[in-house]
Order: C-alpha cells, then structure tokens, then sequence
C-alpha cells in the first residue's frame, strides 16, 4: 500500500457572530494543540510540511482550517448578495469559534500575514485563552506599497493569476523553485475577491498595549526579504511589547511555511521547544 | 556586482550595456516566456537611471528595443528606477528590498506609471521579463 501521510481532514459547521459556517479543517499529531492560521486569498495547504514534521507532531497536535471562502470551506449561504470583507472582528471570532468547537485547551496559536495580524490582536484582547502565540510576518503597522489594490478582483483582469504574480515577489529570490510555485498555486485557485476581502483591515493599526507576554509568551518572526510588513516593522512592534521575542529569518520571505519549509523550521522549532518547556500541561490534548 | 561600490556614471552606462546585449535575446530565446506574453502587445519605456530606451513587444516577443525616448508613439507605460535600483534588480541573488519591482517602488527607488492595465494583466510575465538581465550576472 501506498505511504500515507498523517494528515487527517474533516469538515464540521462552526457559528462566527451570526453567521453558519461550514469549514474544512486538517489534523495532524498529539499533544498541545497548535492552531495555524493561513495567509490572505490562500488555504490550509500552506502548512503541509509543518504537519508532515514528527519532529512537530511528535509534541504537538497541529490543526488548520479554510477560512470560509477559502479552500475546501465553502461561504455562508447568501454569499452573492454582498461583498466579501474579512473585518478584524469576523476574524477574531472565527479563531475563537474554531478553538471552542473543537474543545482545544488553550492552544497555541500561529499566523502568517494576515493570520499574523490577528495573532496581534487576539494577544491584545484575548491572551488569556491562548498558551503561547506566533505572529509571522506582522507587525501593529507597516506602510502600503501599492495604492490600487482593485487589480485583485475586476473582471478585466484575471484575480488568480494576478494575485499570485503579486505575492511572487514577497517569496525570498532564494527559496527553492518547487515550493515557490506551490505556494503562488494557491492563490491561482483562491475565489473571486477573497484575496482583497481578506485583506480589507490588513493595514488597520494595532492595538498592543493589552497584551500581557506573563500570561501568553508572544513570539513574532518575519522573512528578511518581506516588504509588505518588513523587518524594521517587525522589530519596531516587539519593542513596543515587554517581553515579545522576535527574530528576522534569513532567507525567507512572507510565506516561510510553504515557500521554504526546511529553512523555516530552523526558527520555529526553537519556539516550539520553547512553547512545550513552559510547563503547562494540556487539560485533555487531541489524539 | 554591487552596483554601489562603482561611481554613478559609470554603473549607469554598464547597465545600459548589459541591458542592451542581453534583453531583447534573453526573452525572445525563453519560449515559454513568449507563450506567456502570447496576449501582449505594447510600448513602453524602460529607464535605467537618466537613460530611457524603448520597448515594442508583440504578442510576447520583443520587436524592437532601442536607446533612448520614443518618437511621438503613443507609449502605454513607462518603468523608471534609479541606476543603483536596477544593478541591485539584477544581481543574483537580489538583497532583500531590492529584490521585487513593488519592493523598489514601496522604497523609492521605482516609478510605474501610466496606463498600468496591460501591465497588470500580465503582471508575472512583465516581472519576468524585467528580470532577463539577471540572468546575465551569472
């Protein structure tokens, strides 16, 4: 028989605020549940390697999800009447959803870009029910780079080939040919506008002086060769946090998880081993 | 080369060169390139630091590309990055904020402008093409 890998996906229907959302999600490992939260206009695939990694899941159970829209999650009912904005507040609560449905004991949590930007804000307002949190590629601010986001989603221009040529130049010239294009194929495949609805409070300043590193150790990581949130806005923000621990990795881009999976675990699997020391066991852990 | 250790005039006119040798050969000779740009056809305007040159593409294919301004042509868009911009573009491996055409412009060291839909229709293809001369740092 063929090898199988040890992800394991289900779809079940979670309520964020007022709205049923049936939702694609992936498990992989045992232990302290670590949540990993994808990039704007993309899907849970990023974090393949991260799942296929016994060094990770050997100690961790790693879940992921398609955001609705996203993916192998489908949108609300009635998605046709109204255009697609992903505010900080959805976002939030769709974490929260999530974390609530599948019972998870203060888990981890982990976001990239975008899902690095509310990482930000869930340490802000609701620390608490996390052990630990990782931010890459964010920070509570960064300056745009382009006026004219609508290229993303106008019929004239194909949204999927022009997003993924978008964030082609976010990937590190340096990462290996075979994920860069993976990665990029992600975005061909994302919906009408998903990646500009996804990005619709993406350059909203943060709020950070709620956030308690006692509590939740807040770990942020940034590509050095990430020019949507840069390094500079990386280490600006943790200086503005008593006790966040950031770190610029090298050779890396906005999409370290996928676009370079064997130099990205270099620096997260030091946070990891850091995470599981803290000495707070899981209540009940996913098996 | 690191373009920054070399003096301004001279770094200009060894882009300038390489730009010529290597730009209209390097696309036309990757077919798959020209695939891609199979639905692009365009003038436009490269400049490389106070040097312009001119640039006719059809359906992926570079027709034509000289030194300097256009002739009274109606140019649908215009790239203009500083010389240092460009020696850092093509480097190989590219330093990081010199390493992405949105990545010069976020910094200032870019300008895109002027009818920008069939550069953003084919937005990839462009970025790839702007890149050829890399290739030539090898």
């Amino acid at each position: 028989m063929t090898k199988l890998e040890p992800i394991v996906g289900r779809y079940t229907t979670i309520r964020i605020l007022d709205t049923d959302c049936r939702i694609y999600f992936e498990e992989a490992g045992a232990g302290i549940p670590l949540v990993c939260l994808h990039t704007a206009g993309a899907d849970c695939r990023q974090f393949r390697h991260m799942m296929n990694d016994e060094e990770i899941t050997q100690s961790f159970c790693v879940l992921t999800f398609d955001y609705p829209w996203h993916g192998k999650s489908t949108p609300p009912v009635g998605y046709h009447k109204y255009e697609y904005k992903l505010t900080l507040e959805r976002y939030v609560e769709m974490i929260r959803a999530f974390c609530r449905a599948l019972e998870l004991d203060r888990p981890v949590a982990l976001g990239c870009s975008v899902g690095g930007h509310v990482i930000l804000e869930l340490a802000n307002s609701y620390g608490k029910e996390f052990r630990a949190l990782i931010g890459m590629e964010t920070a509570d601010s960064s300056r745009k780079y382009i006026d004219d986001l609508s290229n993303m989603y106008r019929p004239d221009v194909h949204g999927g080939e022009y997003c993924a040529a978008h964030c082609s130049g976010l990937i590190a010239p340096t990462s290996p040919d075979e994920y860069r294009h993976e990665t990029l194929w992600m975005y061909m495949q994302s919906g009408p506008g998903v990646h500009l609805g996804d990005l619709y409070s993406y350059w909203n300043r943060l709020a950070l002086d709620g956030i308690d590193t006692k509590t939740t150790p807040l770990y942020l990581l940034t590509g050095e060769y990430d020019y949507a949130y840069t390094p500079e806005d990386t280490l600006r923000a943790a200086a503005m946090i008593p006790g966040a621990k950031a770190t610029i990795m090298k050779g890396l881009g906005h999409f370290p998880m996928s676009e370079n999976p064997k130099q990205f675990r270099e620096y997260i699997l030091p946070v990891l081993q850091e995470i599981k020391q803290l000495g707070l066991p899981a209540k009940a852990t996913r098996t | 080369m690191n373009a920054m250790s070399v003096d301004s005039t001279s770094t200009e006119q060894a882009l300038c060169e390489r730009f010529e040798k290597c730009f209209s050969d390097g696309v036309n000779a990757d077919e798959h390139l020209v695939w891609r740009g199979r639905f692009v056809t365009a003038d436009f305007v490269i400049q490389i630091g106070s040097v312009p040159f001119f640039v006719r593409i059809e359906n992926g294919r570079i027709k034509e590309h000289r030194k300097g301004p256009p002739r009274f042509g109606s140019i649908a868009f215009f790239i203009k990055g500083t010389a240092e911009a460009w020696g850092a573009f093509w480097d190989n491996p590219p330093k990081p904020k010199w390493h992405d055409i949105f990545a010069l412009s976020k910094f200032g060291h870019m300008t895109i402008e002027g009818n920008l839909h069939p550069f953003m229709c084919n937005l990839q293809y462009f970025k790839d093409v702007l890149a050829v001369p890399r290739k030539g740092a090898e």
